[in-house]
């Protein structure tokens, strides 16, 4: 941000906002003190992303940072309509969390049940009582000299939520993660989620916002370490409202023989950036990556991933499908590496596309970089139109355009949709996806 | 039933019909043949309503409406229904979901009530074994991965669940083997009924054996040059088209 007031630019006023309360920001806690320290001296170098950065240029961030946002003060979570709540994305039979503008919310989640060998807390509960799986993992995977994001919120975010699957637990039912952004106000959000040896579980999350919280930013960073054999399927829905932001990196390492899927299905809000940062970090683990984002009206949707494989016999995914309607812009930029040790690497990318305006953009990157010589992989990007043959066919037959047009997305949808594990949702997100033609 | 009168019209600069003119009651069988390029298949288009044909002159009456006003959607909901000569794939979608959709649509535009499921599964029933297709078939997506058998008896299927007044058959022997025909034709034979008709594109007699015609029409650079019983397909297939060409001294 370029813009200066009283000498000192936004990243300037920021930097020096939290500088100033690092004692009460690290509660007291040296280690964390010394990651607080770290994140404001990587942020000092970053800044706020501006347009010419190379890794955000597509994204308009001004809206979303500004004076009037960027010092957020704890929001009044007893106005919240709890009516958010009643929504056909909530699943019932789950160990609900809900974090209010990255806090931790006691009364709106529901734990119980919950066995014994899964710890689930307000992160700021778990650095207080000095839980030393919290304190050893944080910000061990995001690492605040590589994204301003990840710099900002590691010295600003006040709570967020931890979880530890402790070793060979096998979670019945899935855990949700419900984000809630109420106030118009640039917002951190982290979470910690440390999956065990053997341990095996479902996550879903879910970005709602209230409905009048306008302009406002959630800044959310999530580390997901998925221990030796581990099993960890991962959703993410986000519904906000159009006219919150969202910036959204997640960094998973996977151990041996580890498993890790994610589905990130996007609809909601006016701005969304998601980081999608993979490391295949032993021999013999997988990691499957299916994407669906469909923008209209004005919404930019930007996906960037990254799957590095570190080590040998190890196996990637990737499909990631949009449709882009009216004067909106989706970005998807896939990186895969393939280091020098990574031999037997099985990497698969794909990328399609479905424009449906002559007024929508989409910018797509995929980039495969291989320094191992014995693997197989393989990348590609389409983009395209609805099939007007198609259309033609289901017409002839008395169904009208605008179902024929839904009918088609929907099959083209299916392919991400049907990945998501749980039911009700991938019914509720199908149908969703059928609403927006 | 229908009325096409003096049609004129083509696709981008190219007139392809010129002066079109048939009348079709209910109860008839017509066949339309032709040599390539007579604008056979170009009728079937523009009956159907696909976009990219422009009709520059002439009209099309269906049952007392202006056919060339209604989008594709209204023709088939009004009765009309085009068996593809290249019926085209859609993954995703299931043969099931698919006539569910467009039964839905369009007696929802007859002012009908919805069809309860279990009529609906009984009607696929009946009417899948008119055309000897198994069940397994109608779960998968349409026309995916389908033999080219299949998929015209895919489109006869279709014409059986949603009874069209007028069905337009463009090409549907081409690419059949003897049996997949016999097994089309039965099945356009047995939905024939005093009250719809039925028009028949086709290169070749061979069909006409099996879908007897009740008039027969030639097709020659985008109008119908000679008309007549069914005898007059036989002639053809024994003639070929050079003999009408002679004939007709054009």
């Amino acid at each position: 941000m370029s813009e200066t007031i009283e000498g000192l630019s936004l990243s300037d006023k920021f930097l020096a906002h939290y500088s100033s309360r690092i004692d009460s920001l690290s509660q007291g806690n040296p280690d964390f003190r010394i990651l607080r320290e770290k994140a404001i001296s990587a942020f000092s170098k970053m800044g706020f992303p501006s347009k010419k950065h190379e890794e955000y240029r597509y994204l308009k961030l001004d809206a979303f940072i500004n004076l009037q946002s960027i010092f957020s003060s704890k929001a009044d979570q007893t106005t919240l309509d709890t009516q958010l709540l009643n929504n056909p994305l909530i699943l019932q039979d789950a160990y609900r969390i809900v974090l209010i503008d990255g806090v931790f919310s006691n009364t709106l989640s529901d734990l119980s049940g919950l066995p014994q060998n899964i710890e689930i807390s307000s992160l700021a509960d778990a650095i207080s009582n000095n839980n030393s799986s919290a304190l050893v993992h944080l910000g061990t995977l995001a690492n605040v000299e590589l994204d301003p994001f990840i710099s900002s919120n590691t010295l600003a975010f006040s709570d967020g939520l931890f979880c530890n699957v402790s070793e060979n637990s096998k979670l019945e039912k899935p855990i949700q993660i419900i984000h809630i952004q109420s106030t118009a106000e640039y917002s951190h959000s982290r979470m910690l989620f440390v999956a065990e040896k053997s341990s095996k579980c479902q996550v879903v999350q879910t970005f709602l916002s209230a409905n009048n919280s306008g302009a406002a930013l959630n800044n959310t960073v999530s580390e997901i370490l998925v221990g030796e054999n581990a099993h960890i399927e991962w959703t993410t829905f986000q519904a906000e409202e159009q006219s919150a932001g969202l910036i959204n990196t997640t960094e998973v390492h996977i151990k041996h023989q580890g498993f890790f899927k994610t589905v990130t299905i996007t609809l909601g809000a006016n701005l969304v950036r998601n980081n999608l940062n993979i490391v295949l970090a032993g021999p013999n683990c997988e990691a499957n990556l299916y994407g669906y984002y469909h923008p209209i009206h004005n919404q930019v949707f930007d996906n960037h991933t990254l799957v590095d494989h570190r080590f040998p016999r190890c196996e990637s995914n990737e499909l990631y499908k949009g449709v882009i309607d009216n004067k909106a812009t989706a970005i998807f930029n896939g990186k895969v590496y393939v280091r020098k040790d990574a031999q037997k690497t099985n990497a698969y990318q794909s990328n399609k596309n479905i424009l449906l305006s002559d007024e929508a953009t989409i910018n797509t990157k995929p980039q495969l970089e291989i320094y191992a010589d014995d693997v197989k992989c393989s990348h590609g990007s389409s983009t395209g139109i609805l099939d007007p043959e198609q259309v033609f066919y289901l017409r002839s037959r008395g169904i009208s355009l605008d179902k024929a047009r839904s009918l088609l997305l929907t099959a083209y949808a299916s392919e991400i949709v049907e990945h998501i594990p749980h039911t009700s949702l991938r019914e509720s997100v199908a149908q969703l996806i059928s609403e927006r033609i | 039933m229908l009325s096409i009168r003096n049609l004129f019209a083509g696709i981008e600069d190219k007139e392809i019909l010129k002066g079109f003119n048939l009348e079709v009651k209910a109860g008839e069988v017509h066949a339309i043949m032709g040599p390539n390029g007579s604008g056979k298949s170009t009728l079937a288009s523009v009956l159907a309503g696909r976009e990219e044909y422009q009709v520059r002159s002439g009209e099309i009456i269906f049952e007392g409406k202006d056919l060339l006003e209604m989008p594709p959607e209204d023709r088939a909901r009004e009765g009309i229904f085009l068996a593809f000569q290249y019926p085209v794939e859609i993954p995703g979608v299931s043969i099931t979901n698919f006539l569910k959709t467009a039964i839905a649509e369009q007696r929802e535009y007859k002012g009908l009530p919805p069809i309860e499921p279990k009529e609906f599964l009984q009607m696929m029933k009946e009417k899948k074994a008119i055309v000897e297709i198994d069940t397994n078939l109608t779960n998968r997506s349409v026309n995916e991965g389908f033999s080219g058998g299949e998929k015209k008896r895919n489109e006869i299927f279709q014409m059986a669940m949603l009874d069209p007044k007028l069905a337009i058959l463009d090409e549907t022997d081409s690419g059949l083997d003897i049996d997949a025909l016999r097994i089309v034709a039965n099945g356009v034979t047995h939905l024939k009924t005093p009250n719809n008709a039925c028009i028949v594109i086709t290169h070749y007699q061979r069909l006409l054996d099996y879908i007897v015609p009740d008039f027969v029409h030639v097709m020659y650079e985008g109008r119908i040059v000679k008309s007549g019983g069914k005898e007059l397909a036989l002639e053809l297939e024994e003639k070929g088209y050079d003999w009408i060409k002679k004939e007709l001294a054009i």
